[in-house]
């Protein structure tokens, strides 16, 4: 995914050792920035998740996007449950 | 109108082919743990959103409380734990927040765990809570009895998105909630079977029907007992009913591959979630709903929807229907005035000795071409 740097983020010494102790022991992030990434990427994701849900209870495809929407429709005509 | 899902999130863990390659790319770094066919179902269908809202394995505070309550810890109503059971040496080589390869029997990656929580329980509480029953000859306890004595809990994301077999006939419930919108359904029954289609049972889909807009036949696809119906027979039977039988537009079948763990009343609840999360509106709960031998009453399904706050699903509570030959019809002991003399129920010992004969099963209790079509397909038993 294309990064962009958009803002220093200041850590206390503290927050920041246990991020790298994290980091350190974690097969999956090579440096506190990507984990710190991964981190922020998941509340955003979540909060949009509940955003959607709450604001809009009945909307019928959740959190999936136009996007994903098309493709869902282009699989049930695909498969003979849509015209 | 379509129905929230269960706990208001539809849940996604599905990973983009990008980052499923990502994760097969270092899959040997990880340390793996083989699941057999029966989980992997549960891995796909969490992150699938069939059991939505888990995200994952149950970590204990939500297990005990599901086990003690059927209730998550956050309070919404679950009745059955979904747990990753493994050895205590394997538990022991794991860290919190630690990714693990969930691998299938073939050894290939079908998702990632991510590690929140390692506990131990106790076989014959859950037994007891869940199954109402210690006896090990009940196969849901039993199958909590051979479990490995740790359980680990945590978020999972799946890698391995296929949905063989009957890929055609598997939709999410993504897919099934915008179906029933492009249809303009906006009520929707959901109907649990595993098996072929016979009188008795079409009634209860016809009631269903007749107060909602689309049937929603959603069998259970996967592990039988010696004596079930066949996958495929129960598929090509329902498909005749969908394409010759039910009007055009309103009727949809769609697999469900879960493992039926025959906890009578709880699964009850667990199934009507499910459809609820799939966009049904309705759910029909018949006699004896996912019991086994004597353990439930016959109406336990149904009587255990009274004891929860409401699911934000309708219950459909529908009796034991049987043919009535002064009747001439279908019907229930709530419609029916006649005696057991005059009515014909839909005995599935006769079914399976009549269809294994090659005979044609009596019209009033299987349509003639549904017996056609079964004894043509051949090998419609387990």
């Amino acid at each position: 995914m294309k990064r962009r740097l958009m803002a220093q983020l200041q850590l206390n010494d503290k927050l920041y050792a246990q991020l790298e102790n994290i980091v350190k022991d974690s097969k999956e992030f090579n440096d506190v920035a990507s984990y710190v990434s991964y981190i922020l990427e998941q509340v955003v994701q979540k909060k949009l998740q509940q955003g959607a849900t709450t604001k809009t209870p009945t909307d019928t495809t959740g959190n999936y996007s136009k996007a994903d929407e098309d493709k869902i429709r282009e699989r049930l005509k695909n498969l003979g449950y849509l015209d | 109108m379509s129905l929230p899902p269960h706990g208001n999130v539809l849940v996604n863990r599905v990973l983009t082919e990008q980052d499923a390659q990502r994760w097969r790319a270092k899959i040997n770094t990880l340390q793996q743990i083989v699941i057999n066919e029966e989980l992997v179902k549960d891995v796909k269908n969490i992150a699938r959103g069939v059991y939505s809202p888990l995200t994952g394995f149950m970590g204990q505070a939500d297990f005990e409380r599901v086990v003690q309550e059927m209730k998550l810890a956050d309070g919404t109503v679950w009745p059955i734990p979904f747990v990753l059971d493994v050895e205590k040496s394997t538990a022991n080589n794991i860290t919190i927040g630690e990714p693990v390869a969930l691998m299938n029997e073939a050894k290939e990656p079908v998702a990632i765990l991510t590690v929140r929580d390692k506990y131990m329980f106790t076989a014959s509480t859950v037994a007891e809570h869940v199954f109402a029953t210690n006896d090990s000859a009940h196969p849901g306890v039993a199958m909590i009895y051979a479990m490995k004595p740790c359980l680990l809990g945590g978020e999972i994301e799946l890698i391995d998105n296929t949905k063989e077999p009957f890929n055609d006939m598997n939709l999410d419930p993504q897919e099934t909630r915008l179906l029933f919108k492009a249809k303009g359904w906006h009520t929707v029954v959901g109907f649990q079977t595993r098996n072929a289609p016979h009188r008795a049972h079409e009634y209860l889909q016809r009631i269903g029907l007749e107060v909602t807009d689309g049937l929603f036949i959603n069998p259970v696809i996967g592990k039988k007992k010696t004596g079930d119906f066949t996958d495929e027979a129960i598929l090509k039977s329902y498909q005749y009913m969908v394409t010759k039988v039910f009007p055009r537009n309103r009727a949809v079948l769609s697999i469900l591959p879960l493992q039926m763990r025959y906890a009578g009343p709880r699964e009850a609840v667990l199934h009507a979630i499910i459809r609820k999360n799939f966009g049904c509106t309705h759910f029909i709960v018949g006699r004896d709903h996912a019991g086994v031998g004597k353990y439930y009453g016959t109406y336990a399904g149904q009587e255990i929807f009274d004891t929860l706050p409401d699911l934000g699903i309708t219950i459909l509570k529908l009796e034991n229907s049987f043919f009535c030959k002064q009747c001439e019809t279908v019907a229930t002991a709530k419609t029916c005035a006649h005696n057991d003399e005059q009515r014909t129920g839909p005995s599935g010992t006769l079914i399976r000795k009549m269809l294994q004969a090659g005979e044609t099963v009596p019209p009033e209790i299987m349509r003639p071409e549904i017996s056609k079509l079964l004894i043509e397909h051949g090998n419609i038993f387990v």
